[in-house]
């Protein structure tokens, strides 16, 4: 099988505590991957490597053959590797429209500094399409600043599709979601899987079980397993990380 | 869309009314008051300078008055070192502005918040220690004085006479502002925009926010240097003193008080300022106690400025309107 991101030897030391300890992982192209793990694991810390947000200690990331590691986020983010936060951000001062706009021109390169955004027919196209294909557009002219959780979630994955990614990562996209919102979310997420890569964080373990082809599963800053659902699920290791050893339960 | 027609109707009514000032004032037989509305329109550019970086790219910056010193310094070094004519000499101070910005803007855009601040006003510090010690240059402490170029010889047009003078700015200053507008409007002001909102999402969208940064950087010191060289020209004169940081200090105060990230609040807190200082400093030297609380009055209740109220005005009545059409269609869509 393809890879559609390759970790080798990634390390982030922060001070003396090691986030992440000398990773090597694959995830295979074509799949709906899903990385799992306690709180603490290291794995927000992961993508913030993978995408620039943080200077690697050491180690590299490959994705289409090209390291990752030193590149700032918008280098990463031009080479077609979006991520939305796990902490849910937009452009608080804007339209969702406006949003998904500057989004699609970001990835423009140069434009006109004297010609009005509004005027260019293709951008308008092209948000036009985003906004349907998350189903925002039933908010289109709303602020984003005064948008409910899950609808900001929905937001960050547009901005992150705005500039056709070939992998993506999503960081606890149905966190704080309400039930209605997570299936409409989940859904989404498995339509855009067939069509992009998608590694997926997420806490939900009824929701990864269900979606996710293949599950990585990192404690303490270490892979401890990969493997199809069925497989993790039977895994000694990560009931123990999950569960703690039967010394540990009272 | 009504929002919009109505600012810019606002925006016609202003640029009308500035174009007709010096007939009116001619008339009337106000001579001295066609040079205060020619200054606050000078002023207005070094105030929007300010808001181009704090309004819609987010940065604060303490040192703008470096580059309307440029400004100044290149034109009159440029006519009294160079013989050159006005527009020459226009252009090189404008140019030695906007390429002051380019190289210190490089260093200064990796920093924000107050960090950014403070290496603004380092960077004027420097400059205005190094005019006052460059005497041979600069004139040091006595400034540089110069006679005016001719504006156009052929047709006799002076920039001695007041009200040719007036149009002169007139027409330069509302260029700038017409640029800014357009600029603000086009995918580069959105970036600004995004930059100033959400850094960290922005460069997850593929916008290089140091770039960003820095062309702002640049286009700010390129207004800031227009407004030195228009006051050159207008004082015939240049001194290191509107280097200093206080100079820079007004223009923030200026920028506030009408309202950032709008288009014509600087040009609106300039006027206010420099009117209330032109009117009060005459019967109460301590005017400046009144400014102060002026500020605060408006940093307290209108963040946004005087055309931040009338901004916010005219959107809450557009949206009482649009609510009024589509009372129910939410209702029924909400799950």
């Amino acid at each position: 099988m393809e890879t559609a991101l390759e970790i080798q030897g990634l390390t982030k030391r922060f001070g003396g505590l090691v986030a992440v300890d000398n990773i090597d992982i694959r995830f295979p192209k074509g799949i709906l991957n899903a990385v799992i793990g306690p709180n603490g694991a290291g794995k927000t810390t992961l993508f913030n490597l993978v995408t620039g947000m943080l200077p690697a200690t050491s180690g590299h990331v490959f994705f289409q053959g090209e390291d990752m590691i030193g590149k700032p986020p918008h280098q990463v983010v031009a080479r077609g590797l979006s991520r939305t936060l796990q902490i849910k951000s937009v452009f608080g001062g804007m339209s969702v429209r406006d949003n998904i706009r500057i989004a699609v021109f970001a990835n423009e390169g140069v434009s006109n500094p004297l010609r009005p955004a509004r005027g260019y027919r293709g951008i308008s196209r092209r948000v036009d399409e985003i906004l349907q294909e998350t189903g925002l557009n039933r908010l289109a002219s709303a602020n984003a600043g005064a948008l409910s959780y899950g609808d900001v979630a929905l937001l960050e994955i547009a901005l992150a599709l705005a500039n056709r990614p070939r992998l993506l990562l999503l960081d606890e996209p149905i966190c704080g979601m309400s039930p209605s919102e997570t299936e409409r979310t989940v859904e989404h997420i498995t339509k855009l899987a067939r069509t992009i890569d998608v590694i997926l964080i997420e806490h939900d373990m009824e929701v990864v079980f269900k979606i996710a082809d293949l599950i990585t599963v990192m404690a303490q800053g270490r892979l401890l397993v990969q493997g199809t659902p069925d497989e993790v699920a039977r895994d000694d290791k990560v009931q123990e990380v999950y569960l703690g050893t039967p010394e540990d339960s009272e | 869309m009504m929002a919009s027609r109505i600012k810019w109707a606002g925006v016609a009514i202003i640029a009308a009314a500035l174009a007709c000032a010096p007939l009116i004032l001619e008339q009337t037989g106000n001579l001295f008051w066609i040079n205060i509305v020619a200054e606050i329109m000078i002023w207005s550019l070094l105030a929007a300078s300010v808001n181009l970086l704090l309004g819609y790219v987010g940065l604060l910056s303490f040192g703008q008055a470096l580059y309307f010193g440029f400004g100044m310094y290149g034109v009159a070094i440029g006519v009294s070192h160079f013989g050159l004519g006005l527009w020459p000499a226009f252009f090189l101070g404008v140019g030695a502005a906007s390429a002051m910005a380019a190289i210190s803007g490089a260093v200064a855009v990796r920093l924000t918040w107050h960090y950014f601040a403070i290496i603004t006003v380092v960077f004027s510090l420097i400059f205005y220690f190094v005019a006052m010690s460059a005497k041979s240059i600069t004139g040091g402490d006595d400034g540089l004085s110069f006679s005016a170029p001719a504006l156009w010889e052929a047709a006799g047009l002076s920039l001695t006479d007041r009200v040719t003078q007036f149009y002169f700015i007139y027409v330069i200053v509302f260029a700038c502002f017409a640029v800014f507008a357009l600029l603000v409007a086009s995918p580069l002001g959105m970036r600004f925009t995004a930059v100033r909102d959400n850094e960290n999402r922005a460069s997850l969208i593929g916008i290089n926010v140091y770039l960003t940064r820095w062309i702002a950087f640049v286009i700010a010191g390129f207004l800031a240097g227009v407004g030195g060289a228009l006051f050159a020209l207008f004082g015939r004169y240049a001194s290191a003193s509107y280097m200093f940081y206080h100079v820079s200090g007004e223009a923030v105060v200026w920028s506030i008080v009408g309202g950032t990230g709008t288009l014509l609040g600087p040009l609106v807190g300039t006027a206010l300022l420099i009117l209330f200082r032109e009117v009060i400093s005459g019967v109460w030297e301590n005017y400046l106690i009144a400014v102060g609380a002026l500020v605060i009055l408006v940093v307290m209740f209108a963040p946004r400025g005087i055309v931040g109220i009338f901004d916010d005005l005219i959107s809450r009545h557009e949206r009482k309107e649009e609510r009024t059409e589509s009372d129910i269609e939410p209702l029924a869509q909400a799950d």
